[in-house]
């Protein structure tokens, strides 16, 4: 049965169910105890300064980035795949994968949210930061581009899909009432439900997905150009950081959905809401991205040890055979595990939600490992000169720090769990057949001219914003020629992908 | 009531374009507005005899080092940077503006021994790394060549740490902490940085200003004897080692030794171009 085809369940049935005892101590007690442990943790750091943390200077064996960083990596990534997943939803009608759509969203706004978080608390002057960066952000720095696209406006196309998809649905809720019913209507918006409104919808999310697509290859890879771009760091300086990073994105995406969907299987009330259909697909998506990846690794380690320089083979060494040895063996074997467990739901053809749920959390565990082979081992044996060798692990603030952040994404996704249905209703819609009643000209006119002048606006300003960062024809290596320039792009860009939701709702009707 | 066709696809593409179009004009328009008014600016880049665009830089003799450590105690007390005790050093926190690296040999039990000492300073690439990553302008390159660091605007990501081939940059750990006898022997002519920031070698930026100051004042050029031993570490070698100076001025001791047959500079190949040049009998890189 295609799920256009079906009724909707209940409305509660499609929100998480009230927690038992055992429910409220694992998904909030726990989750606020270390959060309170990570409050206390970072005020550690603040109060005594950076010192209390396992980082330390590069060249005298220690690594300057660190956990922090991982996870800020870590996050993106999540981000990314998540708006890529319900981008190819909408964009090439992966009906399978509709009903996930939600759980990606809210992933993506939650991941962008944290991967902020995770940055302020690595900077050292985070409040002069919160200053600088929107001041003088220059676009020379790949900073820039994580600092602009991925936190401005990933967030904002997050926002705008939640939004989009998540309007019907709060329609729903509002009429079922509830003390939050303020809330629903804000959302809804006046969402009305019609043909047309639903065509508009449709278009509107087309667009906006054929958009971010693209948008997310390049964001991402700006993030990989942090550490790609750095000649004068053997163990990150590479053509392949990017789209490895790339990759290793979409595997830890793609396994978080695979895990929070096994779980929303079991643990909702309305049942079978997600298509079995949809583990199998992604399972076989992770097959392919776990394949490609361990490609790009084993083409990397060649590369490294026929051709490279003795300070790249250090740090090859290091890894595979030195001291980071036990974390590159458990990320090998942990993805090949998976791999395995995924490899047996595609030889079967049946789908096995435990088993790729189980697959999703391996995986990863991996890509954390991952990340901590890429960001860390460069620092410690990656240097040109006589410098002494050194090792990373980070200690209990750090963890604290990262622990208190994962935890206030958990809170959030579960309380979000409970107040809105995490499976769209849209899923069951099917495709509009009735005829559509057109509109009159001057709605279409007035609509046409909101839209057309939101989306010139946005571009003109994106366009001026960037022009003036980034010092076109002048000295790049400048302030920006208008303060503020940074935001200014980032303003312009958001407005830009704002432009679908003005398109659906302005003006009313 | 009229009917009107709504927006299709091909609309929204052709508004799309149009929209694409016209940023771009608008672009190329101010790149080109901003060129000008640069040009007709003529440049600005600060002159020295003979006009040319003075361009600092060190030559550091290493046949005639004798490895005593002279300049790091002398930038270190010339710049205020702070005292690191060997639990600090050992723990991978000190702060150094210049180093004393150590280049090792293995012996024939295996062990390796530190067999020379090389004095290192912030090289001032030509093309720093450190600059280009730097997300806020809180490192930059100035008309002279200097790679500067404005210390109040740094955020403290450590960008530029990671990204220095050389690892010459120092990142303040914790607030520095300065014993109140001490205090009365910091260099007013220097900042001191706060926790949080990352700091290095300036080349004694404030002696450079303060030597064209008073050659301002006196109405006369700067002269290349001068210069030589302008910085803290190039005035406390006692085998006159360390030479400072103009590389743009061919007749200046500092350029001359950079055309030497024995000057070779830190890992050239990196495409870095240091501005600091080493002179050996025979080329021992680390």
């Amino acid at each position: 049965m295609k799920p256009q085809d079906r009724t909707h369940p209940p409305l509660a049935s499609l929100r998480l169910p009230k927690l038992g005892p055992r429910g409220i101590v694992l998904l909030y007690l726990l989750p606020l105890a270390f959060v309170a442990l990570g409050v206390y943790a970072y005020a550690q750091q603040r109060l005594h300064g950076d010192i209390v943390t396992d980082m330390r200077s590069v060249g005298q064996g220690g690594a300057a980035w660190g956990l922090y960083i991982m996870f800020d990596i870590f996050f993106v990534g999540l981000a990314a795949t998540a708006i890529a997943v319900t981008t190819a939803a909408h964009l090439f009608r992966v009906r399978d994968l509709r009903p996930l759509s939600r759980i990606a969203e809210v992933l993506a706004v939650l991941s962008l949210v944290l991967a902020g978080m995770c940055v302020m608390a690595d900077q050292g002057r985070p409040l002069v930061a919160l200053w600088n960066l929107p001041h003088y952000a220059r676009t020379m720095s790949p900073f820039f581009g994580s600092f602009t696209l991925i936190v401005g406006v990933g967030v904002a196309a997050s926002l705008v899909m939640l939004y989009l998809g998540g309007r019907g649905d709060a329609a729903w809720c509002a009429r079922s009432g509830g003390s939050a019913r303020w809330a629903y209507r804000v959302w809804a918006s006046g969402y009305r439900g019609n043909p047309r409104e639903l065509r508009r919808h449709r278009r509107a999310r087309f667009w906006l997905s054929l958009t971010l697509f693209p948008f997310i290859v390049v964001a991402y890879s700006t993030l990989g150009f942090v550490f790609g771009t750095q000649g004068g760091r053997p163990g990150w300086y590479g053509a392949l950081r990017a789209p490895s990073m790339l990759v290793v994105a979409g595997i830890s995406g793609v396994g978080v959905l695979l895990a929070v969907a096994a779980l929303l299987d079991r643990h909702l009330e309305a049942k079978d809401v997600i298509p079995k259909s949809a583990f199998v697909r992604l399972g076989d998506v992770e097959i392919i991205l776990i394949s490609v990846f361990l490609y790009l690794l084993a083409a990397e380690a060649l590369t490294q040890r026929y051709a490279g320089h003795a300070a790249e083979l250090r740090v090859a060494n290091a890894v595979v055979f030195g001291v980071y040895a036990p974390a590159f063996w458990a990320m090998i074997g942990t993805v090949l595990v998976a791999l395995v467990m995924l490899g047996v739901q595609f030889l079967r053809r049946k789908p096995m939600p435990a088993l790729a749920g189980w697959a999703g959390v391996l995986v990863n565990v991996a890509v954390v490992l991952r990340r901590y082979l890429v960001v860390v081992p460069a620092q410690t044996h990656g240097h040109y000169m006589d410098y002494p060798e050194g090792i990373y692990v980070p200690n209990w603030i750090e963890v604290c720090v990262v622990l208190g952040i994962l935890s206030i994404g958990l809170l959030v996704f579960v309380s979000f769990m409970r107040w809105f249905p995490i499976i769209p209703l849209h899923a069951y819609y099917g495709r509009m057949r009735q005829e559509i009643e057109p509109e009159p000209r001057r709605r279409v006119l007035l609509r046409g001219s909101l839209t057309g002048l939101t989306f010139v606006v946005g571009l003109v300003l994106a366009a001026f914003g960037l022009a003036m960062s980034a010092r076109f024809g002048t000295e790049p290596f400048l302030d920006p020629i208008v303060p503020f320039s940074p935001v200014i792009f980032i303003v312009g860009l958001v407005m830009t992908i704002y432009t679908a939701a003005v398109y659906v709702v302005a003006p009313p009707g | 009531m009229r009917i009107v066709q709504t927006t299709t696809r091909r609309s929204v593409l052709s508004i799309l374009l149009s929209g694409l179009a016209a940023a771009t004009t608008l672009v190329r328009r101010a790149g080109a507005g901003l060129r000008a008014r640069v040009a007709s600016n003529g440049g600005d880049g600060p002159v020295g005899a003979g006009g040319r665009t003075r361009r600092w830089g060190m030559a550091i003799d290493l046949d005639v080092c004798s490895g005593c450590g002279a300049c790091v105690v002398a930038c270190r007390s010339e710049n205020n940077v702070p005292i690191s005790g060997p639990g600090d050093a050992c723990d991978g926190a000190a702060l150094e503006w210049m180093s004393l690296i150590p280049r090792h040999q293995e012996s024939e039990s295996g062990s390796t021994l530190p067999v020379e000492l090389l004095p290192t300073p912030c090289f001032h690439c030509e093309n720093p790394p450190c600059v280009k990553v730097c997300p806020v302008n809180a490192t930059y390159q100035n008309e002279e060549g200097l790679v500067a660091q404005i210390w109040d605007r740094c955020i403290g990501c450590r960008y530029c740490t990671v990204a220095c081939p050389y690892s010459r940059r120092s990142f303040n750990w914790t607030e520095p902490e300065w014993p109140e006898t001490y205090r009365n022997f910091l260099n007013p002519d220097v900042a001191l940085r706060p926790e949080g920031v990352v700091e290095k070698c300036t080349f004694c930026a404030h002696r450079i200003r303060r030597v064209k100051e008073v050659a301002a004042l006196e109405e006369r050029e700067v002269v290349p004897e001068e210069l030589e031993k302008l910085t803290a570490c190039a005035e406390a070698c006692p085998a006159d080692a360390i030479i400072f100076g103009d590389l743009n001025d061919a007749a200046s001791r500092v350029a001359r030794m950079t055309r030497s047959p024995r000057a070779w500079r830190m890992h050239e190949e990196l495409g870095t171009q240091p501005k600091v040049s080493y002179l050996t009998r025979d080329r021992r890189e680390l």
